[in-house]
């Protein structure tokens, strides 16, 4: 961390560029067997999971003083019904988050609480998400593709790599502190 | 990646906002060309179908690229054709947020920016075209009463790795290469003063950023 820090010399030069292809490497095997796993899970198999989400998504519109009807993982407002399905699970950003965080040379509990946090994050933003669309459906649903494919992706993208990119500066911080 | 992480947090909200803005713009704009972009790509897969999908006439419908592929003769001798969706552009959002990443990175000159967009975007269309490529071996063992094979897993795995990690992690990897990298590294031509502005663009002390 000291090198890192500083100077162009040759052992700095060095010391990133191994470090970097360590946390490729781990990262990338982490991801695969996060990702691989995730692609056995069907929908029936976190069905409760799901139910909750549509539960916390149906929650959130009625915060808006919206008449929210909920049926299992469907959800309806303002005259559009989605179904919460395995892709809306945020379960594939969240792995991605872990495996960047697991990859990271940090103490172990400094990992695991980050990847709690991070998780929380997400989990909060994907039922904002999830509210926001439905919203978009019924007021605008000529965008909703856009939004939902395009726009939403890209911000959960975003978060996720700016909460890291935050994580590991202040665990960089603190780990040398 | 920990410098870039703390050039970006020192002007965290100037890049959130400049980040925000070009994403914008850019989207719209993308909204324009995506149709041409998806042509483009069609237009390089045709060249690659003799060899890779022999048969195949790929067209554009709007943004989507799809496969027409004749695989029966109807009674009255008329081949018959499917139609099969094979990439979308429309919905294609990483080149738009690796651009738009770039263009608000702090303290590179313009013309270092739009070298950057070049590069990060034409690696990502290099993505797409083999992304496109194999979802085009995909959807060919769909076909009705087409034999899989033993390669059709492969292909639904390769589908599926294109589909999820290389659309999510490719934007995020090529900035932190781009921009992390040590090409990216914003270094000063002379000893900077310590009370002087930073020269990576912060706008701060170099003692309270990049000298911290």
């Amino acid at each position: 961390v000291a090198h890192s820090s500083g100077g162009d010399g040759e052992g700095s030069g060095s010391w990133l560029a191994s470090e970097a292809a360590a946390f490729c490497i781990r990262f990338a095997v982490i991801a695969a067997v996060a990702f691989t796993a995730l692609s056995l899970v069907t929908d029936d198999e976190i069905a409760p999971y799901l139910t909750a989400l549509a539960a916390a998504t149906a929650d959130c519109l009625a915060l808006f003083g919206l008449d929210v009807t909920r049926a299992g993982t469907l959800v309806s407002a303002v005259g559009f019904t989605i179904r919460v399905e395995g892709q809306c699970s945020a379960l594939y950003e969240t792995a991605l988050l872990g495996a960047a965080i697991l990859a990271s040379p940090f103490p172990v509990w400094r990992r695991l609480v980050g990847i709690v946090v991070g998780a929380s994050a997400i989990l909060v933003v994907n039922v904002v998400r999830i509210a926001s669309l439905v919203v978009i459906g019924g007021l605008a649903p000529r965008w909703f593709t856009s939004a939902h494919l395009f726009v939403w992706q890209a911000i959960l993208v975003a978060l996720i790599a700016s909460f890291w990119l935050v994580w590991i500066d202040r665990a960089r911080e603190a780990t040398a502190s | 990646l920990i410098e870039l992480a703390r050039r970006l947090r020192a002007d965290a909200r100037g890049f959130a906002l400049r980040f925000v803005g070009w994403f914008a713009c850019l989207a719209l704009l993308w909204g324009v060309l995506s149709p041409a972009y998806a042509a483009v790509l069609a237009g390089i897969a045709q060249v690659t179908a003799p060899v890779l999908d022999p048969g195949t006439r790929y067209e554009t419908e709007g943004p989507k690229v799809v496969a027409v592929r004749p695989f029966d003769v109807a009674a009255d001798g008329r081949p018959r054709s499917s139609r099969q969706g094979l990439w979308s552009a429309a919905v294609t959002w990483n080149t738009t947020f690796l651009a738009a990443a770039l263009l608000a990175t702090p303290g590179w000159s313009w013309q270092r920016r739009w070298r950057a967009v070049a590069i990060g975007a034409g690696a990502l269309a290099a993505l797409h075209l083999t992304h496109l490529l194999v979802n085009a071996g995909f959807t060919r063992t769909r076909l009705p009463g087409a034999d899989p094979g033993s390669g059709a897993l492969v292909l639904e795995w390769l589908n599926g790795f294109f589909d999820i990690v290389v659309a999510t992690v490719a934007p995020i990897a090529l900035y932190a290469m781009l921009a992390g990298g040590r090409a990216g590294q914003v270094r000063a031509a002379a000893p900077v003063e310590r009370n002087a502005p930073c020269p990576c663009g912060s706008g701060l002390k170099y003692k309270r950023c990049c000298g911290a």
